[in-house]
């Protein structure tokens, strides 16, 4: 459902996707997890077919994406984090538009049977500016269950959610995964998704550091009590770094100029 | 280059109906606020002179000849798509298609062809150039025999140079950099061209030592005859039939022909524009595969804490703030070092703004008249200072509408956030003013009185302008790029509120000399008259900073950010 072989993205002079190869099956749950800045949310993007991929071979739900990038599109959903969201539409507009959009049949029940499970029943007709942020990404997974899509790419989809509301998320995953898509959930909470992950792609410095089912990379070290620290090891985190304590201590408060670019986030 | 069925931009064109009807909405429900009814009398108050002048003021003028209008019209788009090729060449920015955060979201990602993105653009603009069409009709309706056809034409030909302009913006972001060099310079040169074109045609239409308000007078001539030149004319091909619509005396065979030709030219340059996005499309993926295959990158990412040792110029002016200010004054220096990133980023883009202005302030120079030429020099200063640095230095709360909660969250007091956030603004427009003022008196010699008087008003004209423009923006935010009805009546608005204010001051400034000659002896009259001038000047900048801190605390994160 998902074969990536060789993908590479050079932003500018930076590379920040470095021959990275997977494939995934339907059904299959894979978390896409690794340090900030490691490439994740730009690989997903490339595979959402968002920004082009400046080398490597991208086949979704069995589309070329250079060759046929629209039907791709029909059949993948990409859920960023912190979903920007149209601040002159209400919620009941988001899901009208999209469901145009992708020509879903059933609309109105189907989005309000979505709206029911995931506890926005009640904001149909709130404008975008007055949700939550938990309920904004609510909202874009509802846009994205919509159509059914074949393969689901959602990135940092916890972030912002209420425990019910994980809960809830998680579920309807293993249900999607059940039916037949392919997930792939880019997270830090790796606690969270270990249970419904059947894969995981742990990424860093732009470059795989581990592709394989989950239970494989915890073997693999040993040591590890739980994936969480079988991810560590991996991507040989904490080695030579300063304790979390010595660091709040030492280091002042400054207000970092870069903080207010317009720099676009990678 | 594919096309998406017909279903799929009935689908846009409706999510842009929802949105522009929430947005109607959304304004209903605010109208009844204090500051909502004072802007909604106004923007009335506005509409209602504008018509009424073209009813009955400018209607009593001798009409226009039409065919100078239409050259004027076509030739006068030409100037417009020059002054946007220069721009885009010159801005380090890359747009994709304009698109909003949202638009990219939920729109790249969907099943859209690129074609579909930009009818849709394209689409957004079509309300708003009806009504500019519509407001210029009341103006030039008294010109032309058919307004109808007025307002078609205009429309078409406003349309068409949006077209132009997005086709000139994704074909400049599809350059390489040797390439955009090039193109600046050509660019750049073309645009130089246009400028002595009106020059000359200024000298030549004005006999020398002519008083300065002729020069004014006769340069507006010299602009439209340079629109009406035939090079400008041969450029001006596609807007022929819009304008020939425009000027349309009788229904003829002829003016269907234009009607359908004008029609026509809208898909055809729609149709240009996503061919010259893919093509950028395309030139931007190979010069990355370029780069990645030369190895021309790197592994990790720089730039990403710039300490103001690493800023150059502005670098040393940050850190010579932080050797001569107070530790309290910190938190200031900061904001101003965040501001000196920009500046730098896009020092370009400010230098080529500040140009134009710089060379029409010193223009009265060349008219021969000494104390004419020191008055207009002082005039088109001031003018620049409160018309054209506003927009071109938007380095301060305005650019900041998305980061407000983290402006919001410093732990800084609200004068000293605008301080700090104003500070570079105001001191490139002083910049500006200084090196305008020293050039003209070098050369006019006005005594050192009218140099003092001027340069301590102008300057405070300069913090007036900034901090009232931003305590504006803060009672009445809008996004950095948002276009349509309200932003073009609130332009019109600020506009005639600027106006205003410089003849008042001007009054009151006349009032204030007459006072100290005619109530002070002569010996302490002038010192009296620049010294009260330039006090009461900083006291009106003063309250405009006091009221641009009043409305950083009164803004409200929660309402006071609309919709994008």
């Amino acid at each position: 459902m998902i074969d990536v072989q060789g993908l590479t993205k050079l932003y500018e002079d930076f590379l920040a996707v470095d021959d990275v190869s997977f494939s995934l099956s339907a059904g299959q749950i894979c978390g896409l997890v690794g340090p900030n800045g490691a490439g994740k949310t730009t690989t997903l993007r490339c595979l959402a077919g968002l920004i082009p991929a400046t080398a490597g071979s991208l086949n979704v739900a069995a589309c070329n994406l250079s060759q046929d990038p629209i039907q791709l599109k029909q059949r993948l959903a990409y859920v960023p984090d912190d979903p920007p969201l149209f601040d002159d539409l209400t919620v009941g507009q988001h899901l009208g538009f999209i469901g145009k959009l992708y020509g879903v049949a059933d609309l109105t029940s189907k989005a309000n049977r979505l709206l029911q499970y995931f506890e926005l029943a009640d904001k149909t007709n709130a404008g975008a500016t007055t949700l939550s942020r938990g309920m904004r990404q609510k909202l874009a997974v509802c846009c994205a269950y919509l159509f059914d899509p074949q393969v689901l790419l959602l990135d940092e989809p916890l972030t912002g959610l209420d425990p019910p509301g994980i809960r809830a998320l998680l579920a309807s995953i293993r249900l999607r995964a059940q039916a037949g898509a392919t997930v792939v959930i880019s997270s830090h909470l790796l606690a969270m998704i270990e249970d419904v992950c059947t894969h995981l792609l742990v990424m860093q410095h732009g470059r795989v550091q581990y592709f394989g089912a989950a239970e494989e990379l915890r073997a693999r070290f040993c040591d590890a009590r739980s994936l969480e620290e079988a991810y560590f090891a991996a991507t040989h985190d904490g080695l030579g770094k300063p304790a979390a304590a010595d660091v709040v201590q030492a280091a002042p408060v400054t207000i970092p100029i870069q903080a207010f670019q317009n720099g676009a986030s990678r | 280059m594919g096309w998406d069925h017909f279903s799929v931009h009935r689908q846009l064109g409706q999510l842009n109906l929802q949105r522009a009807m929430f947005r109607w909405r959304r304004m209903l429900l605010r109208l009844r606020s204090p500051r909502r009814i004072i802007a909604t009398s106004l923007a009335v108050a506005f509409f209602l002179l504008y018509i009424f002048s073209g009813i009955f003021i400018l209607s009593a003028r001798q009409p226009a000849d039409p065919e100078r209008l239409r050259l004027w019209l076509s030739g006068g788009m030409v100037i417009y798509a020059v002054y946007h090729l220069l721009r885009s060449v010159w801005t380090p920015r890359i747009a994709d298609l304009e698109l909003t955060a949202a638009e990219q979201l939920w729109l790249t990602g969907a099943p859209l062809q690129r074609s579909s993105l930009v009818v849709y653009h394209i689409g957004n603009v079509f309300f708003a150039s009806m009504l500019k069409a519509c407001l210029l009709a009341v103006v030039l309706a008294y010109d032309v025999s058919h307004v109808e056809l007025l307002v078609l034409g205009v429309f078409g030909a406003l349309v068409l140079l949006e077209t132009t302009r997005l086709g000139i913006v994704r074909w400049s972001a599809g350059l390489d950099r040797d390439r955009q060099i090039r193109m600046r310079i050509l660019a750049t040169a073309l645009a130089v061209c246009i400028a002595l074109q009106v020059l000359a045609r200024l000298f030549a239409a004005t006999p020398a030592g002519s008083p300065t308000w002729l020069y004014v007078l006769n340069s507006f001539h010299a602009l439209g005859e340079t629109a009406s030149c035939q090079a400008i004319q041969w450029l001006s091909l596609p807007w022929i039939a819009s304008a020939e619509l425009a000027v349309t005396e009788n229904y003829t065979l002829g003016t269907l022909l234009s009607m359908l030709l004008s029609a026509a030219l809208l898909p055809a340059s729609i149709a240009l524009v996503i061919y010259t996005d893919a093509w950028a499309c395309r030139q931007r993926l190979q010069r990355e595969q370029q780069r990645l295959a030369a190895g021309d990158y790197e592994r990790t990412q720089h730039g990403g804490d710039a300490s103001p040792e690493d800023l150059g110029l502005y670098g040393w002016f940050v850190s010579m703030l932080e050797r001569f200010t107070s530790a309290s004054d910190g938190k200031i220096v900061a904001l101003i070092a965040r501001q000196s990133v920009s500046v730098r980023r896009y020092w370009g883009t400010i230098v080529f703004s500040f140009i134009v202005p710089f060379a029409l302030c010193l223009s009265p120079l060349l008219t021969g008249q000494i104390t004419e030429q020191w008055i207009f020099v002082v005039g088109g200063i001031a003018l620049c200072t409160t018309l054209l640095a506003p927009p071109a230095l938007r380095l301060d709360f305005r650019r900041d509408l998305r980061r407000m909660v983290l402006l919001r969250s410093l732990p800084v007091r609200p004068l000293q956030m605008v301080l700090g956030q104003l500070a570079f603004p105001i001191l490139i427009t002083l910049l500006f003013q200084w090196a305008t003022i020293v050039i003209a008196a070098a050369v006019t010699h006005p005594g050192v009185w009218q140099v003092v008087l001027w340069t301590g008003t102008l300057n405070a004209l300069a913090v007036f302008t900034f901090a009232g423009e931003n305590a504006l923006f803060l009672a009445y935010p809008h996004h950095e790029r948002a276009e349509g009805i309200a932003m073009m009546i609130r332009a019109k608005l600020t506009f005639l509120g600027k106006a205003a204010l410089i003849g008042l001051a001007l009054l009151v400034l006349v009032v204030w000399g007459v006072l100290t000659r005619e109530l002070l002896p002569e010996l302490i009259s002038t010192p009296a008259f620049v010294g009260g001038a330039i006090a009461a000047a900083w006291m009106m900048a003063l309250i405009a900073v006091a009221a641009a801190a009043w409305c950083w605390r009164r803004f409200d994160l929660a309402c006071d950010i609309p919709p994008e």
